[in-house]
């Protein structure tokens, strides 16, 4: 090999070294992430006054967390805070992902941090090195009641499985499904569900649809007609979200079981509240995702100009939203598509 | 192998000639078994006889749940849906080339149709254009880009997929405030793409509609021996004077098109658009097609085989949730039984075509 062509491979390699390294640069922190008017507002660095608050949070491509995100947005203009929103694209590569936001978070040494720790224990590094550096945290959607952050804004994942559990089987139904995706917070969800069917002296199992399929409503659709034919004796289902609620609905419509299954959910979207209207579906259970939203931004703000905060956590679910409530719900949607979660 | 010994054979005048006796290869004898034999060496057999092994084995372990109209009629659902892609994507394969934004376009023309009605408020059938047209040009950019680039297709339609989603996140967000969108479809138009026969969507009727326009394209026309050439070898190919970079094009407008189709009926079926749905459709087609015969590197495979491919999909998707199985394990059971599919096709493959060489030896 001679001199110069050693040479000349060496400079393209270090010009991609060069690229590559300016690239990870620019695309951490994703910038573009946050579209908004307060948020491009927001990447005016810090201002003396105004306090920078960096956001972790989950995928803005789920409906619910659209909902979380237009709490955040009101709240930082209605507070008039700088507000850096670092949301992961997806669930596929949930801890990496998350890990690399926490990471940029912390580096970008802002006022406050309001934060997604859902699987605690994963991420408790990062509220340690939080605190360590004296950044206030609030965690929304999950975390520690117990580490010592300055707030927690939730609903109880467990708390609305046992409310979906305590109207069906209210309503007379003794044998639940609870139709999942694997998440294993969500899973919560149906321990509550089951806590509250055993207690009513029925039952209740799980049935497992893969997450990949989820946006699939012909698969939702087929993997519950066959849990439901497999389980003649299932009278409930109870869904851990409004994806596998539609195709509960079309699958007990299928088997001409309309009425004699009772099917319930968590979380809301528009066609959900559609089906509570028009009785194929009984509740939709709401935790609030835009008050999650909000009311971090409020706590950390309020915080950082007069220093006290709420000393227990705000809990803003479950809420139950059924045939007696479900106009006004409607109504909010249509005025405001996505507020509640989904349009 | 001697393959035949001369033997007397009279003749009508009474003389004698001498004749070849055929000797049978290892699937049959011709003159008894001809036609079987013959259709055994098509290449769809290998799909087919994959797609009743699973069938048969769901039969066995889930009984008569199974087999009921309402069961038949989930599984026969969800494989028109994917059919109406798959099929297409396949043609597209044969040709030599991927195409892996059908997903983002399934999901963002679920959100023209959905957007357009409840935000704009058009007449459906407007909206319903609209997203037929944006497949259909996404299927046109990917067709340029990839032949005046020349970079292979499997980058050029991903770096799509994700350009295309995001754009229908980002503009749903906009628009209407959220991802997904519910509206109310006028009874004209569910009667065009989401009525029923019984439990059987009219889905399957726009499936086979596509299926008979791939079939004829690839047995009856030249565009469909172009297809074939194409994937084959794209220098030969040219040099025999196919025109090469317009069948690809073509083939991709095909994809885009389809897509949007198929978000079209979803979004009516469902009475919601969903900017993320559709993503798995793009590894689900592919695994379709290949377990329908048609081979990853180009150049061989059928549109009637991805008709089998894509039952054998549907059959074993649907089929887990009918033996009460733990649905935990639910993936381990798909991956298990799409490898004994493929196993019975490859098994199948391989027998005809022995037989065929057998013959003409």
């Amino acid at each position: 090999m001679s001199m110069s062509s050693l040479s000349r491979r060496m400079l393209v390699f270090a010009l991609l070294l060069a690229v590559a390294g300016g690239a990870a640069a620019c695309g951490s922190g994703s910038d573009n992430e946050a579209t908004t008017a307060s948020a491009s507002a927001s990447d005016t660095s810090s201002g003396g006054d105004k306090p920078d608050i960096a956001v972790v949070h989950g995928s803005s491509s789920d409906p619910f967390w659209g909902a979380v995100q237009r709490g955040l947005e009101d709240a930082a203009k209605d507070f008039d805070v700088n507000m850096k929103l670092l949301p992961i694209l997806n669930y596929d590569n949930y801890t990496p992902d998350m890990s690399r936001n926490f990471e940029t978070a912390i580096g970008l040494q802002p006022d406050g941090i309001v934060a997604w720790t859902l699987v605690y224990d994963e991420f408790r590094k990062y509220v340690r090195q939080i605190q360590a550096k004296g950044i206030p945290l609030v965690e929304f959607n999950g975390g520690n009641a117990d580490d010592g952050a300055l707030g927690h804004v939730w609903g109880d994942d467990y708390q609305a499985g046992v409310l979906g559990g305590k109207v069906l089987a209210a309503a007379g139904k003794r044998h639940g499904m609870c139709v999942s995706n694997g998440n294993p917070v969500l899973a919560q969800r149906c321990r509550g569900f089951r806590a509250s069917m055993q207690a009513a002296g029925g039952s209740s199992f799980d049935l497992n649809l893969p997450a990949a399929a989820q946006s699939n409503p012909a698969k939702m659709t087929q993997g519950i007609q066959g849990g439901l034919t497999s389980h003649p004796e299932a009278d409930a289902i109870f869904n851990i979200g409004v994806l596998q609620a539609h195709g509960a609905v079309k699958a007990v419509e299928n088997l001409g079981k309309t009425g004699e299954v009772l099917v319930g959910t968590d979380d809301v979207d528009g066609l959900s509240l559609n089906l509570i209207k028009s009785g194929k579906l009984e509740y939709a259970i709401s935790q609030s995702p835009y008050l999650q939203g909000y009311y971090s931004i409020q706590i950390l703000a309020q915080y950082l100009r007069y220093g006290f905060a709420p000393g227990k956590p705000v809990i803003t679910g479950p809420v139950l939203i059924d045939r007696s409530s479900v106009d006004k719900a409607l109504a909010t949607n249509s005025r405001y598509p996505g507020i509640l979660g989904g349009s | 192998m001697e393959m035949s010994s001369p033997v007397e054979v009279p003749s009508p005048t009474g003389e004698t000639t001498q004749r070849e006796r055929f000797r049978p290869g290892p699937i049959g004898d011709r003159k008894r078994f001809g036609k079987f034999a013959a259709l055994t060496r098509r290449p769809e057999f290998g799909a087919l006889a994959g797609t009743i092994t699973v069938y048969v084995f769901f039969v066995i372990v889930a009984g008569h749940d199974f087999t009921t109209a309402t069961a038949t009629a989930t599984w026969v659902n969800t494989s028109a849906e994917l059919g109406i892609v798959a099929i297409p994507v396949a043609l597209l394969l044969i040709s030599g080339e991927f195409d892996l934004s059908v997903g983002s376009v399934i999901g963002a023309s679920s959100m023209i149709v959905a957007l357009g009605v409840s935000h704009y408020e058009l007449p459906i059938g407007i909206a319903i254009l609209l997203a037929l047209g944006f497949g259909s040009l996404v299927g046109l950019v990917n067709g340029l880009v990839q032949s005046t680039t020349g970079l292979p297709s499997f980058v050029v339609t991903l770096a799509t997929n994700f350009g295309v989603l995001g754009v229908a996140l980002g503009a749903s967000t906009a628009i209407g405030g959220s991802t997904a969108a519910t509206f109310y479809p006028s009874p004209a138009a569910v009667d065009v793409f989401a009525s029923k026969i019984g439990q059987f969507n009219i889905s399957i009727l726009w499936w086979l509609v596509v299926v008979a326009i791939a079939g004829w394209v690839m047995a009856k026309t030249r565009f469909g021996n172009w297809i074939l050439a194409t994937g084959g070898d794209n220098e030969s190919a040219t040099a025999a004077g196919v025109p090469v970079k317009r069948v690809k094009t073509t083939l991709f407008v095909a994809t885009g098109l389809s897509a949007a189709l198929l978000g079209v009926i979803q979004s009516i079926i469902y009475v919601t658009g969903d900017a993320t749905r559709g993503q798995d459709f793009v590894f689900d087609s592919i695994i379709a097609a290949t377990i329908g015969g048609v081979l990853l590197g180009g150049g061989y495979g059928s549109a009637v085989g991805v008709v089998f491919g894509v039952a054998t999909y549907g059959i074993v998707n649907g089929g887990v949730f009918y033996t009460g199985w733990p649905t935990v394990w639910v993936q381990a059971f798909l991956g298990g039984l799409l490898l004994l599919a493929v196993l019975a096709n490859n098994t199948f493959r391989k027998l005809a075509l022995a037989a065929r060489k057998e013959e003409d030896k």
